[in-house]
């Protein structure tokens, strides 16, 4: 049996936010979670993280640029973005960019267990055991 | 030659509405009152309409002119003896009038009431009137009808409640992006709260204290979502509220929320100054509510357009040095309104915004002003707030040692000051 996977959940909204923990821990995750970009790149957990899920408009660095200062340090861990207002730009930037799922709140924990699943089996981890 | 004036002409046809009255009876028995050891007469009438009632019934009609009898609808000089008791009592706050005069040796009073005339109209009027002798024997008032000021009054402010609801409307709809994203955050948490929840009563076993605690969060995300409803709701009312009790903190406290979102989208750091126990005041809380959120929102926007930072908005509310007012101040670390715009940006259809109206300091001036408007009332001090902007700065850089401290105020008087 593996240890399972850890997913960072980023998001401004305090109550989004403890939803999302409670949902990707019901699927038999590992959740960390912070209120901004700059609190998840401050905290060091990014080496274990397996998975982030970011909402995409934070006052502060927004979830598209999160994913290019990913990339800019060579990081691959895979990104799921979350929205409340989606727009078909920023949808095809973040999937141009690599992104896993571009999910419009309020979304299916179906839909949020299947990009999860994705995201992992992309970074050779599979589910949660 | 002109003909000699006699004094019957000059009162039975002039072109006021004259009543001539004998208040004697009452005099002697306000007399008789004071005697009985009583120190302020008309501070303890005020506090007993029954005694009222009955000195009231002491006076005596003892002429009315031709115009006194048009104005109340009498068809004759009989007729209206014949009535005037009965249709004619004057209200307590005219006959305080009278009493006071009495008490403090003056000669003259003015008042305003509503006469109910005798074909069933009623027509506001201003009252003034004359005691010509020591013993109250012969007074004379004379009345205004002011029917078509206040018609015009009233047409005013029916155009005024207009005007800031329509700009309330334009106010909501610039906010209406980040209101619908306050709406949907809650929403989208139910959802999310509601799927996991059932994933945990599907876990064998399941897992209660988890779903209890999603459970939970569901309520608490309902009454969020619903509150921000009733915010929008009670902001985007209609009919002008009824003045009310007010206490500025929670006032600037609501219209901070309203714009909340909008101030965390562009990166603005709030706060609200409120001095503990700052007196509350007597107003139209959705009016106050509009011109705060208007500052505030201009004050979001002119940071945001012109790309300042730190952006910072603060509002505080305090009673200025003599207690007698509540000052509302909105400060923000924009770049200023330039010299050649601190006048116009009050005209309307000005607007330095490319969308704006030009409508929101207009109307905010407007609201402000009305809420200034004094209408006589015995039964409490009248509320009275300025708007001014003392200096024609308006969006004044933070930290600057010079010039004006603040730009911006919203002045109210505390409902329980004596005047205004």
């Amino acid at each position: 049996m593996s240890v399972s996977a850890t997913i960072a959940i980023i998001e401004d909204d305090d109550s989004v936010r403890a939803a999302i923990v409670s949902l990707v821990r019901s699927l038999g995750f590992v959740a960390t979670s912070f209120a901004s970009a700059e609190a998840f790149f401050g905290s060091a957990t990014l080496g274990r993280t397996d998975c982030i899920v970011t909402d995409v408009q934070m006052p502060g660095m927004s979830g598209l640029e999160l994913q290019s200062h990913l990339a800019a340090q060579g990081d691959r861990t895979p990104v799921i973005f979350i929205t409340a207002f989606p727009e078909e730009r920023v949808r095809r930037q973040a999937i141009a960019a690599g992104a896993i799922g571009f999910l419009a709140k309020p979304f299916d924990g179906d839909a949020m267990s299947a990009c999860i699943e994705r995201a992992l089996k992309a970074s050779g981890l599979s589910a949660s055991s | 030659m002109p003909k000699d004036l006699r004094g019957a002409d000059l009162f039975d046809r002039a072109p006021i509405p004259i009543l001539r009255k004998d208040w004697s009876g009452v005099k002697s028995a306000l007399a008789q009152i004071r005697a009985s050891g009583v120190g302020d007469v008309v501070a303890h009438l005020a506090t007993r309409p029954d005694v009222i009632e009955k000195l009231r019934t002491y006076h005596r009609f003892v002429d009315a002119n031709r115009a006194a009898i048009r104005l109340l609808g009498a068809e004759s000089k009989e007729h209206f003896f014949a009535v005037a008791r009965q249709l004619l009592p004057a209200n307590v706050a005219s006959n305080i009038k009278v009493l006071e005069a009495f008490e403090r040796g003056e000669t003259t009073m003015q008042g305003e009431r509503t006469l109910r005339t005798f074909d069933g109209r009623t027509v506001p009027i201003i009252w003034r009137g004359v005691i010509l002798d020591e013993d109250a024997q012969d007074i004379l008032f004379y009345a205004f009808d002011v029917s078509e000021q206040r018609r015009a009054q009233d047409a005013l402010r029916a155009a005024q409640a207009e005007l800031a609801h329509a700009s309330r409307g334009s106010l909501l709809g610039e906010l209406s992006a980040s209101i619908a994203h306050e709406v949907k955050q809650p929403l989208a948490a139910i959802k999310i709260f509601s799927d996991a929840a059932r994933r945990w009563l599907r876990a064998d076993p399941p897992k209660t204290q988890e779903m209890a605690n999603a459970i939970n969060q569901i309520a608490q995300n309902a009454t969020r979502a619903a509150d921000v409803v009733d915010r929008i709701r009670a902001f985007s009312r209609k009919a002008q509220s009824d003045p009310a009790i007010v206490d500025g903190a929670a006032l600037a406290h609501g219209a901070l929320l309203l714009v909340e979102r909008e101030a965390r989208e562009h990166g603005v750091e709030h706060r609200l100054d409120a001095a503990p126990g700052a007196p509350k005041i007597r107003g139209d809380l959705v009016g106050l509510q509009q011109v705060l959120v208007n500052l505030l929102l201009n004050g979001i926007q002119a940071m945001a357009e012109a790309g300042s930072r730190p952006r910072r908005l603060a509002v505080s509310v305090a009673p200025n040095a003599d207690l007698r007012r509540l000052e509302f101040r909105v400060r923000d670390s924009g770049p200023g309104i330039p010299a050649e715009n601190r006048e116009r940006i009050f005209a309307p259809f000005f607007s330095t915004k490319p969308n704006g109206m030009g409508m929101g300091l207009p109307s905010s001036t407007s609201m402000a002003e009305s809420f200034s408007s004094r209408t006589p009332n015995l039964k409490g001090p009248v509320s009275c707030s300025r708007f001014r902007s003392r200096e024609a700065w308006l969006w004044r850089p933070w930290g600057r040692s010079t010039g004006p401290k603040h730009l911006y105020d919203l002045v109210a008087t505390p409902f329980d000051a004596i005047a205004c």
